[in-house]
């Protein structure tokens, strides 16, 4: 597959490395998994699993790009309506978390939030990768100590609790809107030939990595909830009695909240036309994405077939731009080619 | 005075040269010039080509010039019919000798720190460094005052372009004064509103040259013995000389502490009073019983009793620190111990409050760096979480986390090289290798820029 440069949408655009990449679009999951209710058995970890083969699969033949994709301008306005919308959905999810558990000042934190994101989303789209790659490297660490503080209480028969693989596969479906960004990115960035492989597979090891192991140890850790109490000298880490699952920890509640603001603000970012002045983008797009938050909080929306769309227009983006070029008889740019 | 037949005359400035050196280096061998001249413009150069009056000797043509050397100490000589002046360089100006810097204490290192004539600096760099590649490079800055700046830097190992645009910014600076480093730094940096400095000051120049050799460049400013350093990332503001004298694993533990103690400092507070107003269910049951019998009698809210006394001790610091050393010493101690005694027997405040800000306010001085910093944003997490529990924090943290990571110099993310992510210069980040391992691959900070360009 042969793509060139578009000046035109990449410009201002930042050039992303591949770690850069898997990490906002890992933390893009992480944050709807900390977000939305889940079961935490095994099967549903199987179920998880599943789907992120399969998905990793639809995505392989993105791997073959050797070039920046060239999106032709109609599509890239489609994509920045989509951005919106899933910058919505996160916002939309990450109040509902807040509000499912308890958490105060119900009117002051969205207000809180908003003014957070008014700056976060003028700043560069290269804090917003360097942001990332911090709070992954958080995460990881974080999960490292998973099976440590859970070590104490571990209950492996918890394994065995029943579960359903089935409904657990298509809500993974249904959760992977993020995907859908992946050509976008692609569009910007850094022009080495092994940088597609290097994301997609980055992306690909750790979703499947990361997510069920992490079922699989809040499962197992699901013993603690109730056998142990919590240390005051791991304040952050005791348990809480309002949620039955390991986010509830004083800790996956802070990471959960940062998440969705880099999410949203990565969203929201890549809504706003490169050319756009950072601050005055800021003004227009966080109250748009509020609206539409109130709108999605109000409706109950699930994630239901955002989802599933995603994943097949991210998968098959990269030839519809390459036909409608071929139709519209745009010249590749000359480049040169690495 | 008359030379050679000509009329002549010496100008110095009264306290700025060396009255030892005049008459050894100038007086002395003028006496001694014997025969005639035709005129003043002949007298002087006959003076400036054949007699070596000082090592630092140059012509001045216009009369902008001889101010300048006239106000730097040099001593200046006219002769009657001449278009310039011959300056010579005897300055003798009264400075502080050198010492252990106050700022930047050690164990290990060496016990010099700069002193504030710029020459004098730049002589303790020399020392260290017997490189022709290490290379100075004078500007002067300041409309008014003139000031002499230095820039020092290793020229095999500085990114290309880099001196280029710090000249351009250094001599663009719109200031009748440079005064300090202060006055340069907003300068440099691409923002006035940072929080975190991106470039970097020192007094000690074995810090310097380790940075040098780093391929960083050094700003001496006359006048200051604090010597700016660009860049700086974040995470070297947890590193000290030390580090390098004692074994690495005593080390690295030293560099975990200072990062707990980071989180301490700024955090503390802040979870404190999410988990008591907010998140109880997080704390255990025996010291919830402890907090909820402590504040009982307490007058004030929380947030507010624990803003008032982090605002009371950031007051008697600054009382402590301005007053001659002996009274600031007892202002302390009246501070710290008889106030907040008696704040506590008296219930204004509860000793868990007190404890909590005590140990936060502690774990902020193992990083002075960052004192300004944590004093600004300790109140700013107060204040979130007080308002929104562990999600504020949260929020307040992206706010933090999202101005680090935007933060850049000439090029520099001051997050690197953690993000964007460089593994293997971790070594000195997570740990703190032995030198076997760190002399292996030795860091460059060009590195960090061609990877945030590529």
């Amino acid at each position: 597959m042969r793509c060139t440069v578009q000046k035109s949408n990449t410009r201002r655009a930042p050039a992303w490395s591949a770690l850069q990449t898997a990490a906002i679009l890992l933390l893009c999951r992480l944050t709807v998994f900390f977000c939305c209710p889940a079961p935490y058995t095994a099967a549903y970890a199987m179920g998880m699993l599943a789907a992120v083969l399969l998905q990793a699969a639809l995505l392989l033949p993105l791997a073959k790009l050797r070039h920046r994709l060239q999106i032709p301008a109609p599509m890239l306005w489609i994509y920045r309506g989509f951005a919106l919308f899933l910058a919505a959905y996160y916002a939309a999810s990450g109040l509902r978390l807040m509000h499912m558990l308890h958490c105060p000042s119900p009117h002051l934190l969205p207000a809180l939030f908003l003014l957070t994101l008014l700056y976060t989303v003028s700043r560069t789209q290269a804090a917003t990768a360097r942001t990332a790659v911090l709070l992954l490297v958080i995460t990881a660490a974080a999960m490292l100590l998973l099976p440590v503080s859970g070590f104490r209480a571990a209950h492996a028969v918890s394994l065995y609790l029943p579960g359903n693989a089935r409904a657990a596969f298509f809500r993974e479906f249904r959760h992977s809107g993020e995907l859908a960004l992946l050509p976008v990115l692609l569009t910007h960035a850094k022009p080495q030939e092994q940088y597609a492989p290097h994301a997609l597979t980055a992306v690909c090891i750790g979703r499947a990595a990361v997510l069920p192991l992490t079922v699989l140890l809040g499962t197992v850790q699901n013993g603690r909830l109730t056998a142990w109490e919590g240390s005051p000298f791991f304040l952050l880490l005791a348990r809480t009695p309002l949620s039955d699952a390991v986010r509830t920890d004083g800790f996956w509640l802070l990471l959960a909240a940062g998440c969705a603001v880099l999410c949203v603000t990565f969203a929201l970012q890549q809504a706003i036309p490169p050319r756009a002045r950072p601050v005055r983008a800021a003004l227009l797009a966080v109250p748009a994405c509020a609206g539409l938050t109130l709108l999605l909080s109000r409706t109950g929306y699930d994630g239901t077939g955002l989802g599933i769309a995603a994943l097949l227009l991210g998968a098959a983006l990269p030839y519809a731009c390459l036909l409608y070029n071929k139709i519209k008889g745009i010249a590749a740019m000359p480049r040169k080619e690495v | 005075m008359t030379l050679c037949g000509i009329p002549c005359a010496l100008l110095t400035c009264e306290g700025m040269t060396a009255a030892g050196l005049l008459g050894e280096l100038v007086f002395e061998p003028l006496n001694q010039m014997q025969g005639d001249c035709p005129d003043g413009h002949a007298l002087l150069h006959r003076i400036y080509d054949r007699k070596l009056l000082s090592a630092d000797s140059s012509l001045a043509n216009d009369t902008d010039t001889l101010l300048t050397m006239l106000y730097s100490g040099f001593a200046v000589l006219l002769s009657e019919g001449a278009a310039a002046a011959l300056c010579f360089g005897i300055q003798g100006y009264p400075a502080r000798s050198i010492s252990e810097p106050s700022g930047e204490l050690n164990i290990y290192g060496a016990r010099d720190g700069f002193s504030e004539p710029v020459r004098v600096n730049m002589s303790l760099i020399r020392r260290r460094m017997k490189s022709p590649l290490l290379t100075f490079s004078m500007i002067s800055a300041g409309t008014v005052s003139q000031t002499d700046l230095c820039l020092c830097w290793l020229r095999d190992r500085v990114p290309e372009g880099l001196i280029g645009e710090i000249r351009q910014k250094l001599q663009t600076l719109p200031l009748e004064t440079v005064l300090s480093s202060g006055y340069v730094r907003p300068f440099l940096e691409e923002s006035d509103m940072q929080l975190v400095h991106s470039i970097g000051t020192t007094e000690r120049p074995d810090i310097l040259c380790a940075k040098l050799l780093e391929g960083r460049v050094g700003i001496l400013i006359d006048g200051t013995p604090h010597v700016l350093v660009i860049p700086q990332l974040f995470c070297e503001t947890f590193q000290t000389m030390d580090d390098y004298n004692y074994p690495p694993a005593y080390a690295t533990l030293l560099r975990w502490m200072k990062y707990g103690a980071a989180l301490l400092a700024l955090l503390l507070p802040a979870a404190y009073l999410a988990a008591a107003l907010w998140h109880p269910e997080l704390l255990h049951e025996t010291l919830l019983s402890l907090l909820t019998e402590a504040e009982q009698t307490v007058p004030f809210s929380l947030a507010a009793e624990m803003l008032g006394i982090l605002f009371m001790f950031e007051t008697v610091r600054e009382a402590g620190l301005r007053l001659p050393k002996a009274v600031g010493g007892a202002v302390g101690m009246i501070g710290g111990l008889l106030i907040g005694d008696a704040a506590v027997k008296s219930g204004l405040i509860s000793t868990p409050v007190l404890t909590v800000a005590a140990l936060s306010v502690t774990a902020g001085f193992v990083i002075p760096e960052h004192h300004a910093a944590l004093t600004v944003l300790r109140p700013v997490f107060i204040l979130a979480a007080a308002a929104a529990g562990i999600p504020g924090i949260a929020l307040a943290g992206m706010l933090l986390l999202y101005h680090i990571c935007g933060t850049e110099v000439f090029g520099f993310p001051v997050s690197a090289p953690i993000a964007p992510l460089m593994p293997q210069r971790l070594q000195d980040i997570l740990a703190r290798v032995g030198f076997r391992r760190l002399s292996q691959g030795n860091f460059r900070v060009s590195e960090i820029r061609e990877q945030s360009e590529e």
